[in-house]
C-alpha cells in the first residue's frame, strides 16, 4: 500500500463522529452537522516535501507540514476508535502549542502512515554520527596519498 | 481462559508495539513498586467512595421523614449505587493491573517508543536527535519505594495549563515519561549517550549527508589527477 495514495479518511471515521455527537445527548443532531461537513470535506495529500490536510465548508482550514520539521509522532486511540479500527496520528513540530499541530484521523493504515512519516523524518535516516571512514573514502589517507603523488612528481621533475 | 485475555480482546488493546526505528531496542518495564504505588492511590479513592456510600445509607436510614414510596425509590438508588460501585471497583482493579502490565519503554540507538494506557492507548515515539532535555523526577513516596520517572522533552511549548478542545487538562505533547522505573539513572545515562551520538540536534535541518561524501570524492579525484600528472612527467622524462 502506498501512503501517497491516501486522500480521504475511511468511512469508519463518520461512524466515530456520529458516536461523538451522541455524547451531546438530545442535541446530538446539532453537533453532528460540523462533524458531517468535516468528514466530507477532509482531504489529505502526502507529497515529496510534506503533508497537507484541509477541511471545512464555511471556515476552511488547511495545514501543511514539512516532513523535515516534524518532531514527534504520537499514536492515540480510545476504545471506540479501536473498535472501529482507527487511531489518531498526532504530529508535532517545534511550535509553542501544547496540542498537536496536525491530527491525522480516520485511517485504518495508521501504523503504515506513521512508519512512512518516520522514514521521511530528519534524524531517522542518517541520525547517527559515524566515523568518516565508514561512509566515505577515508579523507586523511587520500590526502596523504595525494601528497605522496605530488612529492613523487617533484622528484621526477628534479631528476630530469 | 483468564479474564485478562477476554478483557484485552473486548477492549481491542493492541499487542506488543512494533520496535522504533534504529537498532533492536532495549525494552524497559515499570518496576513492581510502581504497581504498588498505583494500588495505594486507587485503594484510597475506592475507600473514599465506599465511605461516601455507607454515609449516604446511614444518613438515610436515620431520617424517618419519608413516606413508603420515596423510601422505596431511595432503597433502589442505594442498591444501584452499591452495584455500580462494585462493578467500578472490579473494573478499576483490572485497569490498574493491566495498565501496569502493558507498558513498554523501548529505546533503540535512534529513537525511543513509549506505549501506555488501556482505555486510551498512546504510543509516543521520539527520535533521539530531537530530544532537548532529560530529567529524572522523584516524589517522596516514589523515593521510599525506590522508583522514579524519567522525563524526556523535545522542543516546543505547551505547559500543563494548556487545555485541549474538551476543556480537560491535556498531557503536553512535547514530553514523554518513563514512568515508575527502578533504574532511572541507567536510562538517563543511556539516553544521554544516545543523544550525544546523534550528528545534529538542530531543528528542521535537512539530512545533508552529501556534503561529507562530496569532499571525499573530490579528494579521490584530486588523487587521480596527481597520478596522471606524475605519469605524464615520468613519461616526458624518457
Amino acid at each position: 500500500m502506498d501512503v501517497r495514495d491516501i486522500h480521504r479518511p475511511a468511512p469508519a471515521l463518520m461512524k466515530y463522529y456520529v458516536f461523538l455527537s451522541f455524547l451531546f445527548g438530545p442535541l446530538f443532531f446539532i453537533a453532528l452537522i460540523p462533524y458531517y461537513f468535516r468528514y466530507h470535506t477532509m482531504r489529505y495529500d502526502f507529497d515529496d516535501e510534506g503533508i497537507s490536510m484541509r477541511w471545512g465548508i464555511l471556515f476552511r482550514r488547511e495545514i501543511t507540514l514539512t516532513y523535515a520539521r516534524i518532531q514527534d509522532i504520537h499514536l492515540t486511540s480510545n476504545l471506540i476508535e479501536r473498535w472501529l479500527g482507527l487511531a489518531r496520528i498526532q504530529i508535532q513540530t517545534a511550535s509553542a502549542s501544547a496540542s498537536a499541530e496536525m491530527t491525522i484521523e480516520g485511517l485504518h493504515e495508521f501504523a503504515e502512515v506513521r512508519d512512512y512519516l518516520y522514514s521521511k523524518m530528519r534524524g531517522v535516516r542518517a541520525g547517527i554520527a559515524q566515523p568518516a571512514s565508514a561512509q566515505e573514502p577515508d579523507l586523511a589517507s587520500a590526502l596523504r596519498e595525494v601528497a605522496g603523488e605530488l612529492r613523487a612528481i617533484r622528484e621526477a621533475l628534479e631528476k630530469r | 481462559m483468564s479474564w485478562r485475555d477476554t478483557v484485552l480482546r473486548v477492549m481491542r488493546v493492541p499487542p506488543t508495539p512494533a520496535p522504533p526505528p534504529g537498532s533492536p531496542p532495549r525494552v524497559f518495564r515499570a518496576a513492581p513498586n510502581f504497581f504498588a504505588l498505583r494500588v495505594i492511590g486507587w485503594s484510597i479513592k475506592q475507600a473514599v467512595a465506599v465511605a461516601g456510600l455507607l454515609f449516604a445509607v446511614f444518613a438515610f436510614h436515620r431520617a424517618d421523614v419519608f413516606n413508603s414510596w420515596t423510601e422505596r425509590i431511595f432503597l433502589a438508588a442505594e442498591v444501584l449505587g452499591a452495584l455500580a460501585l462494585t462493578a467500578e471497583i472490579l473494573f478499576g482493579w483490572m485497569i490498574v493491573r493491566l495498565d501496569f502490565e502493558l507498558r513498554w519503554y523501548m529505546l533503540s540507538d535512534r529513537a525511543l517508543r513509549i506505549r501506555e494506557g488501556i482505555l486510551t492507548v498512546t504510543e509516543k515515539t521520539i527520535v533521539l536527535a530531537n530530544i532537548q532535555n532529560i530529567a529524572v523526577r522523584q516524589g517522596p513516596l516514589q523515593r521510599v519505594l525506590g522508583i522514579a520517572d524519567v522525563e524526556v522533552k523535545t522542543a516546543g511549548g505547551g505547559g500543563k495549563s494548556d487545555m485541549d478542545r474538551k476543556g480537560r487538562v491535556a498531557e503536553p505533547m512535547h514530553v514523554a515519561y518513563f514512568r515508575g522505573v527502578d533504574n532511572a539513572e541507567e536510562i538517563r545515562d543511556l539516553l544521554r549517550e544516545g543523544v550525544r551520538a546523534q550528528r545534529d540536534s538542530g531543528l528542521g535541518d535537512l539530512d545533508d549527508d552529501e556534503v561529507g561524501s562530496g569532499a571525499g570524492a573530490a579528494v579521490v579525484e584530486l588523487l587521480a589527477a596527481a597520478r596522471e600528472l606524475r605519469a605524464v612527467v615520468e613519461t616526458g622524462k624518457r
